[in-house]
């Protein structure tokens, strides 16, 4: 009887102490996932280089990131509807990100016809100039940018409204 | 089992993680292109008839189509108009003109006088006419001031010639 009572307390012991480990593990799990909070781009606002009418020859209309535009011949800049695409990045503070714009032609399009749109630009506030990277604020995790590009008009291009999409992404560096 | 369990949910968080380092969005863009501003002359800038008499003087068509005459100048019952023009552009865009500047001439049909017209007046607005709404039109009448000297210098006849006038978004 008496051995039989030795044995019981050591193996309650040996129980307790590997539940215990058990929680820890557990603990360092959820670390994990708070070190990295997802990095989110939403549009704040569309591309839009406004009206625009033809030239006598085949031109292009630049929208700068200042959201300045110029155009190249006798193409005609009406109006001020004009706007730069503007992004806001949200992540882990104090991080750094990289910017990637289209690198190939897209095109923005009426019917059939399509209009080339290329040099992509963005100007980062983070930076302060036209850059490729940003630093997500130490305090609010957050950036933005603005995007302008180029868009091709040729002599003749038909009147009318003409729209696209293309793709803006961002990744931690 | 328990350990086994929550090294597999690690493994597995940690395999979730790249994918939120990256992200995506698809950004609208467009562009407007619009018509050039068009004009179309639907009526000549016509003084009519006149005879100038002894000392001569202007006749001033006002963009309104009304005439009136100063000096010896004697008015025909004649038909007399404003210049007249359709402009076509966006709707409801701002077009203004620029009219000359400097003297324009009529010369008699052979060739061996001419009269001074100048002092070209519009009936756009300050700040541009407003092309229509509906169809992206407007009417647009110009006047102009004609200085004619006695009827020595300047003897019957037909006078003609032609001025330039520029329409223009604002």
């Amino acid at each position: 009887m008496k051995t039989y009572r030795f044995y019981v307390p050591v193996l309650l012991v040996l129980i307790f102490s590997s539940g215990r480990m058990v929680a820890q593990t557990a603990v360092q799990t959820d670390a994990s996932v708070d070190i990295m909070p997802t990095l989110s781009l939403t549009e704040d606002q569309s591309l839009k280089f406004g009206q625009v009418i033809p030239g006598s020859s085949d031109g292009e209309v630049t929208l700068s990131t200042g959201n300045a535009r110029t155009a190249t011949g006798d193409i005609v800049l009406y109006g001020s509807t004009n706007q730069n695409a503007v992004y806001t990045v949200a992540g882990i503070p104090g991080d750094t990100y990289a910017i990637s714009l289209p690198a190939t032609d897209v095109t923005v399009s009426l019917g059939e016809v399509n209009l080339v749109i290329s040099s992509f630009k963005a100007l980062v506030s983070s930076v302060g100039a036209e850059a490729v990277t940003g630093t997500l604020d130490a305090t609010t995790g957050r950036d933005n940018f603005t995007v302008g590009a180029v868009l091709e008009l040729p002599a003749g291009t038909g009147s009318g409204h003409y729209s696209g999409t293309f793709s803006v992404s961002v990744a931690y560096n | 089992m328990k350990r086994i369990a929550i090294f597999t949910l690690i493994v597995f968080i940690m395999s979730l993680i790249p994918a939120y380092t990256q992200t995506s969005v698809i950004g609208k863009m467009e562009v407007e292109v619009a018509v050039p501003v068009t004009a179309v002359e639907t009526e000549l800038l016509n003084f009519g008839k006149i005879v100038p008499e002894t000392s001569g003087g202007t006749v001033q068509i006002s963009p309104d189509g009304e005439r009136t005459a100063t000096g010896s100048i004697t008015l025909m019952d004649d038909t007399y108009s404003a210049g007249r023009f359709t402009v076509a552009g966006m709707p409801n865009s701002l077009v203004s003109i620029v009219l000359p500047q400097t003297p324009q001439m009529l010369t008699l049909s052979n060739g061996n006088s001419e009269i001074t017209v100048n002092d070209f007046i519009s009936d756009v607005p300050v700040g541009g006419q407003i092309v229509r709404q509906s169809d992206g039109k407007a009417e647009v009448s110009i006047g102009a001031t004609l200085y004619i000297s006695n009827g020595l210098s300047n003897p019957a006849g037909y006078y003609s010639g032609t001025y330039e006038v520029v329409f223009m978004y604002n």
